[in-house]
């Protein structure tokens, strides 16, 4: 297994499935992921696209599970150190960055679906909460993907396309994550997953 | 980027899904898989968890009458260049029962969703909402720098599904709506629960639908629909607004005309007239026509009281002996009736003469007067560059009569698809007579 970026510490062996984590010594195994369940993406790894003119490749997936399904985040490698995530929603492609703020996480179980909260330094609109768990993981992620790890994940939103995602780890961590959707269109995907039919 | 890497083996194909109803054993096919949570039956009419391994029976076939959806569930058709195929169909009507209307959920695996809306025959192309209109706080919204005005508020209920959706969808579910307009824009919302939910629709003209899933006759079209745009793309309110401003500039042009023109007098003369003999015949001295002029002005006065001066006048050139005859007519007429003062006529009377040329004229008249009267004096002159109103009128009238035309059309418009709302502002006259004490 090859790590094809220095700042990556964890893959998915694609072959095999198992987790892959860097550490000074060498690689080490922590055992295998789930399978991927069928969410119905487009999207798949090696995908190239562009946003606002910067090319990104997407090298990593994480798939999460709700109580009614599933969806995939697909960890997007622009080159240049961000950690950018690509998730997609009723034909809407969110892109986000990690980003430093602080958000006490025993907030998030107060937030409501249209209620507006202070995040960062900018107004937001709560538009969606989920309970979730990961499912699957795939390529190469900035940090394991553990199947089974349990976090709330609270969708965020705000004028000029502007999105977000505030996601609790546990108890005591919470990390945000801010960008923008975008239509299919504007992306320029190519390498897309083939679909039947279409 | 490390972009020479060799790329991860590609993900299998996207395919339609299937598998056997729990109720009856008929196939169901899933043609969003991953995606949609629930799918009815065709042959028995449950609807079931796509999800579920067992795709157990979320809702038994309680349904009734089974309502036709007007495009074939699995027919794709092409809206604004994109390719969408009919995967839901759902029947909902208000929570008053007084009408009903057929949502479509279209489904491209790049795009996602859009929802099809049919209502009495008139098609809106809604998408949900990523991002949250802003509220103005007088009943309107704000969205991509449209300001969409309140319309319909009230609750929608499904009443019949059929295909698959991206949510369990229920019969019977109630849902709170708020329609806002901004032709051909449309914005809802949807309330149900804490959750708030915002979309956004365009008007689509029903040949535009007809056409794209080959529907055969299109459903009848009745009244004016909420976002509907007034026919042939115009904007009767503008366009109306436009001839005003243009009638504006006419004046203010015809204004600066009018201040600018010299009203030069040409000739000017104390004259009698008498009422027989060679005097009635009076040939003025010449004068001249300095430059090419548009208009010339002939005025006659005279101190005339219950009385009248006719003079039968012609301007002609002195070299080419061209004649421009021009009659007035001075009567006045004044007394009181009954306590009231009345008058009628004037002292003055004048004659436009147009498009005479430059040269030496002189006036031919000849007078006639009541037959007591031997003689009257009067006064006679001729000005040049008198301000014209009458070409004015003949482009102001067209354009006062389109923009009322459109005003009246684009009123009546307005009326029909308000009439439809919360906020009519044309109130039925069938009702309570207002005026009664």
């Amino acid at each position: 297994m090859e790590f094809r970026n220095a700042a990556w510490v964890a893959a998915v062996c694609a072959y095999c499935g198992s987790n892959l984590v860097r550490r000074d010594a060498g690689v080490q195994s922590q055992g295998k992921v789930a399978a991927l369940q069928e969410d119905g993406s487009v999207l798949q790894l090696g995908a190239r696209g562009r946003l606002h003119n910067r090319l990104f490749m997407l090298a990593g997936r994480i798939q999460r599970g709700w109580e009614r399904g599933y969806w995939s985040e697909w960890y997007a490698d622009f080159g240049d150190g961000r950690e950018g995530w690509l998730a997609e929603a009723m034909g809407f492609y969110y892109f986000t960055f990690r980003q430093n703020a602080v958000f006490d996480p025993r907030r998030l179980d107060e937030l409501r679906p249209g209620e507006s909260v202070r995040v960062a330094g900018h107004d937001w609109q709560v538009s969606d909460i989920k309970d979730c768990r990961i499912v699957s993981a795939a390529g190469e992620l900035p940090e394991p993907a553990v199947a089974g790890f349990e976090s709330r994940c609270v969708d965020l939103v705000a004028g000029d396309r502007r999105c977000a995602t505030l996601e609790r780890l546990s108890p005591t961590e919470t990390r945000f994550y801010a960008g923008e959707f975008a239509e299919f269109d504007e992306l320029r995907l190519t390498g897309l997953r083939e679909i039947d039919g279409w | 980027m490390a972009g020479e890497s060799p790329v991860p083996p590609a993900a299998p194909p996207l395919k339609v899904a299937a598998f056997r109803c729990a109720a009856c054993g008929a196939p169901v096919t899933l043609r969003a898989p991953g995606r949609s949570q629930v799918a009815s039956c065709d042959s028995c009419g449950v609807v079931l968890d796509a999800n579920d391994p067992n795709h157990r029976v979320l809702a038994g076939a309680v349904q009734g009458r089974k309502a036709a959806p007007d495009i074939p569930l699995g027919a794709r058709g092409a809206l604004g260049g994109v390719t969408w195929e009919a995967i839901g169909f759902m029947r909902r009507r208000d929570g008053s029962a007084a009408y009903g209307w057929s949502e479509y959920l279209l489904y491209n695996p790049w795009r996602g969703f859009r929802w099809l809306v049919e209502s009495e025959g008139h098609w809106t192309l809604v998408r949900m909402s990523a991002d949250r209109p802003d509220d103005n706080g007088d009943g309107s919204f704000s969205y991509r720098g449209e300001r969409y005005k309140e319309f319909l508020s009230g609750s929608a209920l499904v009443q019949y599904v059929e295909g698959e959706f991206y949510w369990r969808v229920e019969v019977g579910e109630r849902v709170s709506v708020s329609d806002f307009v901004a032709p051909p824009h449309i914005l809802s919302r949807e309330i149900s629960g804490d959750e708030i939910s915002w979309s956004h629709g365009e008007y689509l003209p029903a040949d535009v639908v007809a056409s794209a899933f080959r529907l055969d006759p299109p459903p009848y079209q009745i009244g004016v629909a909420a976002c509907q745009p007034f026919p042939g793309g115009i904007k009767p309110r503008a366009l109306a607004a436009l001839a005003l401003l243009m009638v504006g500039a006419l004046f203010t042009l015809q204004l600066y005309t009018v201040v600018r023109s010299e009203s030069k007098p040409l000739y000017s003369a104390d004259l009698t007239a008498h009422a027989a003999g060679p005097e009635r015949q009076i040939v003025t001295p010449p004068f001249t026509v300095d430059i090419p002029t548009r208009d010339l002005e002939l005025v006659a006065s005279s101190p005339v009281n219950n009385n009248w001066l006719y003079l039968d006048a012609s301007l002609v050139n002195e070299s080419t002996q061209e004649s421009f005859p021009a009659d007035l007519e001075v009567s006045y007429y004044q007394g009181v009736d009954d306590g009231e003062s009345w008058s009628e006529g004037s002292q003055r009377a004048d004659r436009l003469l147009s498009s005479v040329p430059p040269g030496v004229y002189h006036l031919e008249i000849e007078t006639t007067l009541p037959g007591n009267m031997p003689a009257r004096d009067f006064h006679v002159e001729v000005i040049r560059d008198v301000p014209v109103w009458r070409s004015f009128w003949l482009l102001v009238a067209p354009l006062l009569a389109v923009a009322l035309g459109l005003g009246i059309a684009g009123f009546s418009f307005e009326a029909k698809r308000w009439s439809q709302s919360d906020h009519p502002f044309v109130t039925s006259s069938s009702g309570n007579d207002d005026h009664d004490g």
